[in-house]
């Protein structure tokens, strides 16, 4: 079992009459001593054999069947898992039933079935999730998690049954959601990842796949515990504004949370392997006290099979010396903008999309700015593909007119993707 | 039945010790808890850590605001609205014939001064009041480095700010009419005399400001402007050269009040004309722990901002025999 601790940043200092408490959660996980306590894993493959996969001459489902055998190759002996092939419905098509023990046996007859798959049909994702959801609840007691590829649109269902069918999902598995090449829908696809406490990325071309799979079956491989929350409790009267995951990537959790009392809220963070790290950014707003008083803005629990552990305080304290109270603190202020570049660059992509050119120079150039200031490399280099760049220091750029549809997809899918304090300029 | 707070053990009423891991039942026992200072939930709500789990206040240390009356003298220390702990601490005690009054107000810069307060207001009160009258002066020289010993053997490791703190110490014995007062005093800690509509300050302060005052050099305003005019120039502690006070011993008339206070209070009453007229503000009847109190509250409502602790006595004539 994994161990977990937390460190707070935050000025705790507010000015008389200060209600508004910020402050920045790192949640740590060490691996626990004893691994043989760890939660089983079960992993559903859902791979898209729609009739698009046949486009460019077959490379599109040669690369699927390819990744998939090699996701396949990458589970660890022991873990359950099963495939789904997913058309305008969804087909286990292995096991046939229930879940299969990964060894030497159950890997090759699971990728000679892969081998056989034929692409045909239609793209209903709704009947895909049901189907992943209906094996995940079989096995409560594991970590449940779910690689979902897609290479299309929703297009033959309606939207109201893809949504009821994520709502039915959700707590059942974790859903990493990968799309190939740029006809699918980059809103739809995070709908179903932050529903499932999954990311979102584009695989630009088939020859990127096996690599991306690898990668994220080597992930689901680590995880140690399942179904972990981030428990907060604050003071009567109070009201949590937001709390978001804010790295590796920004995933608001205030939509998410569950009512354990009066007082006391459950945020589920998914599962999580032996050494990992993620910040949260807490906002709440609480009863001001008079100058002098000291409160409690919030006390953060990690909460795991239905026991709670104290990890953090995040505490206020009143103050008339402005020197406190003005001080920013950097964790904070840090992730406020990365915040802020994310949503330039939503934004941006939007008007530009829309065909409001002024709009989206502003908020791209805007983004530019942000990313060049906490040091975002990332964004600044996927920022350039889309922009011409002046001056990153005012902001300065013209958009580009030729740009790469997957380029465009590629800013929109890692625009949430934030980096650490320090590494800015 | 008891149950042993630390190993759940049934123990016999009457036992002192757990049978099973040896525990000291009553040394285990949980210090009694309040309700909540600011919301009133039951103190079942206040958590071990001293948190309101309905509105999340702090609950104060014990520290934070101590009281202890004697009816005619009394003293109250308090946290104050800024700092976050308090440093000062105080201590009154009746003589055959008097009173004794200690107050040390740790150094808010240097580590841990608490402990240099304490310790200090501990060891002088002990030896001030039972001290010979006729030697009061050498006590109070004598109580000073005893005190810098015990803070020295408190100050564990070498550090470059280590533990320190100001101490005013006060002797006023009645003899007939008169009192004798004796006052020994390092830093900016103060005694008044208040009596007949005016404040007399016993005390000078061993600061900057006051140096500079002395030497002349410079304007009042330019003094009074100058960031170090607070910064104390004597006090107890390892880094501290002389620990003998500075001594004056005068008489009054009675009836008169002493007031002993740190510079958590004075800040907001810094002239004799001040002290006076927020001395006798609760009229001539308030009892001493309720001027302690409401002196202690009005530099809080100033803002609070160092610890503040006040020491009130009222000394009256001898009745005739």
């Amino acid at each position: 079992m994994a161990d977990f601790t937390a460190q707070v940043f935050q000025n705790e200092y507010l000015p008389a009459g200060g209600d508004t408490v910020d402050a920045v959660i790192t949640v740590n996980s060490a691996a626990g001593a004893d691994t043989a306590s760890n939660q089983g894993l079960l992993e559903v493959i859902i791979v898209d054999m729609s009739g698009s996969m046949n486009e460019d001459g077959g490379a599109k489902v040669r690369a699927a069947k390819a990744a998939t055998a090699v996701a396949i190759d990458t589970l660890d002996d022991g873990v359950e898992f099963a495939i789904i092939a997913g058309t305008d419905k969804a087909m286990q098509v292995f096991p046939r039933s229930g879940t299969a023990v990964a060894d030497a046996a159950s890997r090759n007859e699971a990728k000679k079935i892969v081998k056989r798959l034929r692409a045909d049909g239609g793209t209903a994702i709704g009947t895909w999730l049901r189907l992943a959801s209906s094996i995940h609840a079989t096995r409560p007691h594991l970590i449940r998690h779910s690689l979902l590829l897609t290479d299309g649109k929703n297009q033959h269902e309606t939207d109201d049954v893809l949504q009821a069918s994520i709502d039915a999902s959700v707590g059942l598995f974790q859903c990493d959601c990968r799309g190939l090449g740029v006809d699918w829908n980059v809103d739809e696809m995070r709908l179903i990842a932050n529903a499932l406490l999954g990311t979102v990325d584009i695989i630009p071309g088939p020859g990127d796949m096996e690599a991306e799979f690898e990668r994220i079956i080597a992930g689901v491989n680590k995880k140690q515990v399942a179904d972990v929350a981030l428990r907060l409790w604050s003071p009567k009267g109070a009201d949590i504004e937001f709390l978001k995951q804010v790295s590796p990537n920004i995933d608001d959790l205030t939509p998410k949370a569950v009512a354990v009392d009066a007082l006391t809220d459950d945020f589920p963070l998914g599962a999580w392997g032996g050494e990992e790290s993620r910040d949260y950014h807490l906002r709440v707003k609480i009863p001001a006290g008079d100058v002098g008083d000291e409160r409690l803005g919030a006390r953060v629990m990690l909460a795991l099979d239905g026991q709670a552990e104290p990890i953090a305080l995040v505490r206020a304290v009143w103050t008339n010396d402005e020197n406190l109270s003005t001080r920013i603190n950097r964790e904070v202020a840090h992730y406020t903008g990365q915040a802020e570049l994310a949503d330039a660059i939503h934004d941006g992509l939007a008007a530009r999309a829309s065909g409001d050119d002024d709009t989206a120079t502003m908020k791209l150039g805007r983004a530019v700015q942000l990313a060049h200031e906490t040091g975002n490399e990332d964004s600044v280099r996927l920022l350039q593909k889309v922009v011409d760049v002046d001056d990153p220091k005012t902001g300065t750029v013209r958009l580009r007119k030729q740009v790469d549809d997957a380029d465009a997809m590629a800013l929109d899918v890692r625009s949430t993707r934030t980096v650490r304090v320090g590494k800015g300029s | 039945m008891r149950v042993c707070s630390h190993c759940g053990e049934d123990c016999p009423a009457d036992a002192n010790w757990c049978e099973a891991c040896g525990t000291d039942l009553d040394a285990a026992v949980q210090p009694p808890k309040h309700p909540c200072v600011s919301c009133n939930a039951p103190a079942v709500e206040v958590t071990n850590d001293g948190w309101c789990q309905v509105c999340g206040t702090k609950q104060p240390a014990p520290e934070d605001h101590v009281v202890a009356d004697h009816g005619w003298f009394a003293i109250v220390s308090d946290r104050g609205r800024v700092h976050r702990s308090n440093e000062d601490a105080g201590a009154v005690a009746a003589r055959s014939t008097g009173v004794a009054v200690v107050v040390c107000d740790g150094v808010s810069s240097t580590d841990e001064s608490q402990h240099a307060s304490q310790n200090a207001v501990r060891t002088i009160i002990g030896r001030i009041e039972t001290a010979r009258s006729t030697g009061v002066d050498q006590a109070i020289v004598q109580a000073a480095a005893d005190a810098q010993t015990e803070i020295l053997r408190v100050t564990s490791r070498p550090t470059a700010e280590p533990p320190s703190c100001t101490m005013v110490t006060v002797v006023a014995d009645v003899v007939g009419t008169q009192a004798d007062v004796c006052v020994g005093w390092l830093g900016d800690s103060r005694a008044y005399w208040v009596a007949d509509g005016m404040a007399t300050q016993l005390t000078r302060d061993h600061s900057w400001a006051v140096e500079q005052q002395d030497l002349g050099e410079l304007d009042q305003a330019t003094i009074e402007a100058d960031k170090r005019a607070h910064s104390i120039t004597r006090w107890l502690g390892a880094d501290s050269h002389d620990v003998t006070p500075e001594l004056k011993a005068l008489q009054f008339e009675l009836p008169g009040t002493l007031v002993v206070c740190s510079d958590g209070l004075w800040n907001y009453a810094p002239t004799e004309t001040d002290m006076h007229d927020l001395v006798v503000a609760g009229g001539s009847d308030e009892l001493a722990l309720t001027r302690a109190e409401r002196l202690v509250a009005f530099a809080n409502s100033q803002g609070g901002h160092d610890n503040i602790t006040v020491a009130v006595a009222y000394l009256k004539p001898q009745p005739a025999s």
